[in-house]
């Protein structure tokens, strides 16, 4: 008898074809039109939906205040950076991640108090302070309105040697390989004995809590382990613009990734990254199309509209049912065939 | 005997009614007890307390000698009791291992691990865990059946194996064959009768023939209160009884 992961049969073949991608990407890009800085931004979007992955189509809870945690892990990366309080990129980045994460842990502490609509509604309240927060009381720190600009390009001490990362495609591998690290953490984590308890709590929250799971506790804990992703993703935001926005905080940032996690497949970690990249892309080309140009947010918007009705699981979910229904319906039709005389034998009595 | 579960003189009120009114019970470890009475005596919320989804307005409830009343119900389930829900509560999206997975997972890592990188089959147990339940639920052929897909009977069958795979010290089966051909309540019957070697069960059923055939002890409710105790022979033949709730019928 085997136990395998829950809802996850894939194996690291799935890990191999991503850092493919990973690698390819930039040099396949260009025959659409794209470009590496584009995709240096869908790769860190892809990392901040990671994590809003995990809370919503992983344990089931809808955040409306990431944006917090993202600009929050930015802003502190790019204040240490900026300030030159820190030259080691990686530090940075670090520092960032866990004050987000420790936001992600106060925060959610609160708003887990209540859940469903009550949930998202805190959750909402929560990124609007925090977005007012950066705006006036610590503008001091973070520049207000208009951000912290004047961050240096990837300093990363090795030891033996420091990497200077200069291209527009050195940091998008950069951006590329701190993707794949997340993306292989949240594989493990969803593969786990915790990722199934995750999983239960988002099919029947309440049996999950009955036969013994603390729930409040999972969900605080992959909260904050979405804040975290939140928070290297502003971080990598501000490095790779060499400019700190404002508005990583802003409502619209909160809701355009719930968007692309829901239009690339919920519940799949690839999927926000894919929403990201169709979202960022079409953004783009709608943009510099003539006479369409005005009207990207309208054709957006209609776009998501016929894709969220078209596959409930977002484009990754469905690409993926239709590979399982078609390996399933031939294993069944194998198995009809094996099975038939036994099957007529028992209906003779 | 101890007492494996005592509840004392509990009530429930909702608003203005009293659901459960004063209710004592005393369950013996290695027995199974049936808890019977008409629609809305009570018998749902007493078991709700029993489980910690409902708090007793009033009274105690003991288990193993501790005390248990206000804890919830992922503490009682910890402290050994687990319950089998009326409404089918499974995981519908997982497989039938998968189902049984969960609560196998919360008896053998605790209620809150944080294992993000230990893989399912580093969780020591858990694989012969799941396995026994399976083989006394009848279930290992539908092991990688999705729950949702599962013939009636066998989900219910697999409601009982989710409460089972947390390895209660007592198990609360709420209307076990509810819902079931003769066929499947016969079979359930013959399954709960070999439950009872390893685990105290308390039982409510509607079914008077499961009844009889299982408990070596009912408690009879009517409007919130207990007005019978005892033995099936008793219980039979008791005239408030046959007034109350079997309508003389037996």
């Amino acid at each position: 008898m085997m136990l395998r992961a829950i809802g996850d049969r894939s194996t690291w073949r799935v890990e191999l074809a991503v850092a493919v991608f990973l690698i390819a990407f930039p040099w396949v890009f260009p025959i659409i039109g794209g470009y590496a800085n584009l995709a240096t931004r869908i790769l860190i979007l892809g990392l901040f939906g990671i994590g809003m992955d995990l809370i919503f189509g992983y344990t089931g809870m809808l955040s409306f205040g990431q944006a917090a945690f993202y600009g929050t892990g930015g802003f502190v990366t790019a204040y240490l950076l900026s300030t030159g309080m820190l030259h080691n990129t990686l530090g940075a980045l670090a520092a960032g991640t866990i004050a987000a994460a420790c936001c992600g842990m106060i925060i959610g502490y609160l708003c887990l108090r209540q859940s469903g609509v009550y949930f998202a509604m805190l959750t909402l309240a929560f990124g609007e302070v925090f977005y007012f927060l950066e705006n006036s009381p610590l503008a001091k720190w973070t520049g207000g309105e208009n951000g912290l600009p004047g961050l240096p390009k990837p300093v990363i001490p090795l030891g033996f040697t420091t990497l200077h990362v200069q291209s527009n495609l050195a940091l998008y591998y950069f951006v590329a390989i701190l993707f794949f690290v997340g993306y292989w953490v949240a594989r493990r984590i969803v593969r786990s004995p915790m990722g199934a308890v995750l999983r239960a709590i988002l099919e029947n929250p309440a049996r999950a809590a009955a036969v013994g799971h603390n729930v409040p506790k999972y969900k605080l804990a992959v909260f904050t382990i979405a804040a975290a992703y939140a928070g290297i993703a502003g971080g990598l935001l501000g490095i790779f613009q060499g400019y700190m926005p404002p508005d990583a905080f802003s409502i619209d940032q909160s809701g355009e990734i719930i968007i692309m996690t829901i239009i690339g497949g919920a519940g799949t970690l690839i999927g926000p990254l894919v929403g990201a990249g169709l979202w960022s892309y079409l953004r783009e080309a709608l943009q510099n199309l003539h006479g369409v140009g005005a009207f990207w947010k309208l054709i957006l918007g209609l776009l998501f509209i016929v894709l969220v009705t078209l596959f409930r699981r977002g484009i990754t979910g469905g690409i993926t049912d239709s590979i399982g229904l078609f390996r399933v319906r031939r294993r069944t039709a194998a198995a009809h065939v094996e099975e038939a005389p036994a099957v007529s034998g028992e209906v003779q009595p | 005997m101890a007492a494996l579960l005592e509840a004392r003189e509990i009530v429930k009120r909702f608003g203005g009614l009293v659901a459960v009114n004063e209710l004592s019970l005393h369950v013996e470890p290695g027995t199974v007890n049936a808890l019977i009475g008409p629609n809305g005596a009570g018998k749902s919320t007493l078991f709700k307390m029993l489980s910690g989804e409902v708090r007793p307005t009033s009274g105690e409830i003991f288990f193993k000698g501790a005390r248990l009343t206000g804890m919830n119900a992922t503490e009682v389930c910890r402290r050994g009791i687990s319950k089998s829900y009326q409404t089918t509560q499974i995981f519908p999206n997982f497989t039938v291992i998968e189902n049984i997975a969960i609560p196998a997972l919360a008896n053998l890592r605790g209620s809150f691990r944080l294992d993000p990188f230990r893989r399912m089959r580093g969780v020591r147990g858990l694989a012969d865990l799941v396995g026994g339940v399976l083989r006394s639920m009848g279930l290992e052929e539908r092991a990688e059946t999705r729950a949702g897909d599962l013939a009636y009977g066998e989900k219910r069958r697999l409601e009982i194996g989710l409460a089972l795979a947390t390895r209660p010290d007592l198990l609360l089966l709420d209307e076990p064959t509810a819902g079931m051909s003769p066929e499947e309540s016969k079979s359930t019957v013959e399954l709960i009768k070999e439950l009872r070697k390893n685990v105290t069960i308390v039982v409510v059923e509607h079914d008077m023939d499961v009844v009889f055939e299982l408990a070596d002890r009912i408690t009879v409710m009517h409007e919130g209160r207990k007005i019978a105790e005892g033995p099936p022979s008793e219980i039979r033949v008791h005239p408030a009884v046959r007034e109350a709730y079997l309508g003389g019928t037996l």
